[in-house]
């Protein structure tokens, strides 16, 4: 019964041995204890990594992967500048990400680098007029500037708001909306450009309406061989927002119906 | 032309994907890693030869730019945090996060065997390539092909094991 090879046994975990040598391999696995653990070998990467694989593939094909795919430039039909679509990140990723209690004091100035960073950029590639309308510096800190402000106030959570008719190809997109631990509603969002540099911020909601700028910093696309650049499709927020809205996300996002209360509610304050 | 692969390639995504999610252990790093690989086939769709295996070709290139991936993080030192995935109790439940710390696992142990162990086991357990069709891609005998897998999988599963062991303990 010795002659039973890992090549065998492997074959035998895979479903893919005829009668005769199934038979064989099983009075063998019968014999010795040995071969069983020696089999889930086997197993352990075989069916088992497959329904494992499986259970995660059950999230669905994100839509702007195959639009990425279908709006990318080849060889024959050279275009200089392509960018796929932003995508939200999920609460599910963005959780993943979320630092730790004790790593706190460590987000608070990495905060403070991607605000200096965002801000910086964002005046570098920026016309002012576009810059001016996202950030704002106030006596009491960062603010949304009109066009930010104008859009985490009335646009529901996915759809995408060009900020100012002066500045054409800069829009805001809000992500999601949720309650902060100190009881103001945050929301994160995202910033598409004409050029190929993109933001990801959050903001926080004061009771005199103004929106608080919490964190607001560049995400750069990645580049192909072919000096392209495009936007990763699984998750496009930065840690440092991401990191952000861990430390002060209470409870779960806001359900659309709840948000839509809320900017109803905002626009009847602000008549 | 050009229209034509990405049409054949987007039909390929959801095989290419889980192919990805092999290599990464992560569902969003797998996202990215199959929009570079794509982005990288398309720039270069002049070379590939019609009539030859795109799922091959792109599968190939997925690799390398994973590889690439994985020698850039050793330059800056990046270390993947399995234990940051309990962060997600509250919304995905524990059986999730079990079986998400270990497809990382197996995706950082995937690392430590040679390239042409790791494509095998990628082809074989992650694509459900049999042992000719996986010869074939190889252009290998199909004796070869189920020694170096049986190799690699026992290489692999112990270095889970021992992992999962460590992991557990530290629970």
């Amino acid at each position: 019964m010795s002659d039973i090879s890992d090549e065998m046994l492997m074959a035998y975990a895979d479903g893919a041995l005829a009668t005769a040598d199934r038979q064989r391999v099983e009075a063998y696995l019968q014999s010795s204890s040995a071969s069983v653990d020696r089999l889930r070998l086997f197993t352990s990467t075989g069916t088992e990594l497959a329904t494992l694989l499986d259970a995660a593939m059950r999230e669905p094909l994100p839509p702007r992967l195959v639009q990425a795919i279908l709006d990318a430039p080849t060889p024959s039909a050279k275009i200089t500048q392509a960018r796929s679509r932003p995508v939200i990140a999920g609460l599910a990723a963005l959780a993943a990400v979320i630092p730790s209690r004790q790593n706190a004091w460590a987000f608070a100035s990495i905060l403070l680098v991607g605000i200096g960073v965002g801000w910086a950029l964002g005046s570098v590639y920026s016309p002012k007029s576009a810059s001016a309308q996202l950030v704002v510096s106030s006596e009491s800190g960062l603010r949304a500037g009109a066009g930010l402000q104008r859009v985490l106030s009335t646009v529901l959570t996915g759809s995408k708001e060009p900020i100012d008719g002066n500045a054409p190809g800069w829009s805001v997109k809000p992500s999601f909306t949720f309650e902060s631990t100190d009881g103001n509603i945050c929301r994160q969002y995202e910033v598409e450009t004409p050029g190929e540099v993109y933001f990801s911020g959050l903001a926080c909601r004061l009771t005199n309406g103004q929106w608080r700028i919490e964190a607001h910093t560049p995400i750069k696309p990645i580049r192909n061989a072919n000096g392209t650049a495009y936007l990763p499709a699984g998750k496009i927020t930065s840690p440092v927002v991401e990191g952000a809205v861990g430390k002060i996300l209470k409870g779960d996002v806001f359900a659309p119906q709840e948000e839509k209360r809320l900017i109803l509610d905002w626009s009847k304050t602000a008549k | 032309m050009n229209r034509d692969i990405k049409l054949s390639i987007v039909a390929l995504l959801p095989r290419l994907r889980r192919f990805a999610l092999g290599l990464t252990g992560d569902l969003d790093r797998a996202d990215d890693l199959v929009q570079e690989a794509c982005m990288r086939a398309l720039a270069s769709a002049d070379q590939w030869q019609a009539g030859t295996r795109l799922d091959s070709w792109l599968y190939r290139i997925a690799q390398n730019a994973w590889f690439s991936q994985m020698r850039a993080k050793k330059v800056r030192g990046e270390v993947v945090d399995i234990e940051a995935q309990t962060d997600l109790v509250s919304t995905d439940g524990r059986q999730v996060i079990e079986q998400r710390r270990k497809l990382a696992i197996v995706s950082q142990k995937l690392t430590e065997l040679s390239a042409d162990q790791q494509m095998l086991v990628a082809l074989v357990c992650f694509d459900g390539l049999s042992y000719k069709e996986a010869a074939e891609r190889l252009e290998l005998p199909i004796g070869t092909v189920m020694s170096r897998l049986a190799r690699a999988r026992v290489a692999l599963a112990q270095a889970i094991d021992r992992s999962m062991q460590v992991s557990g303990e530290r629970q």
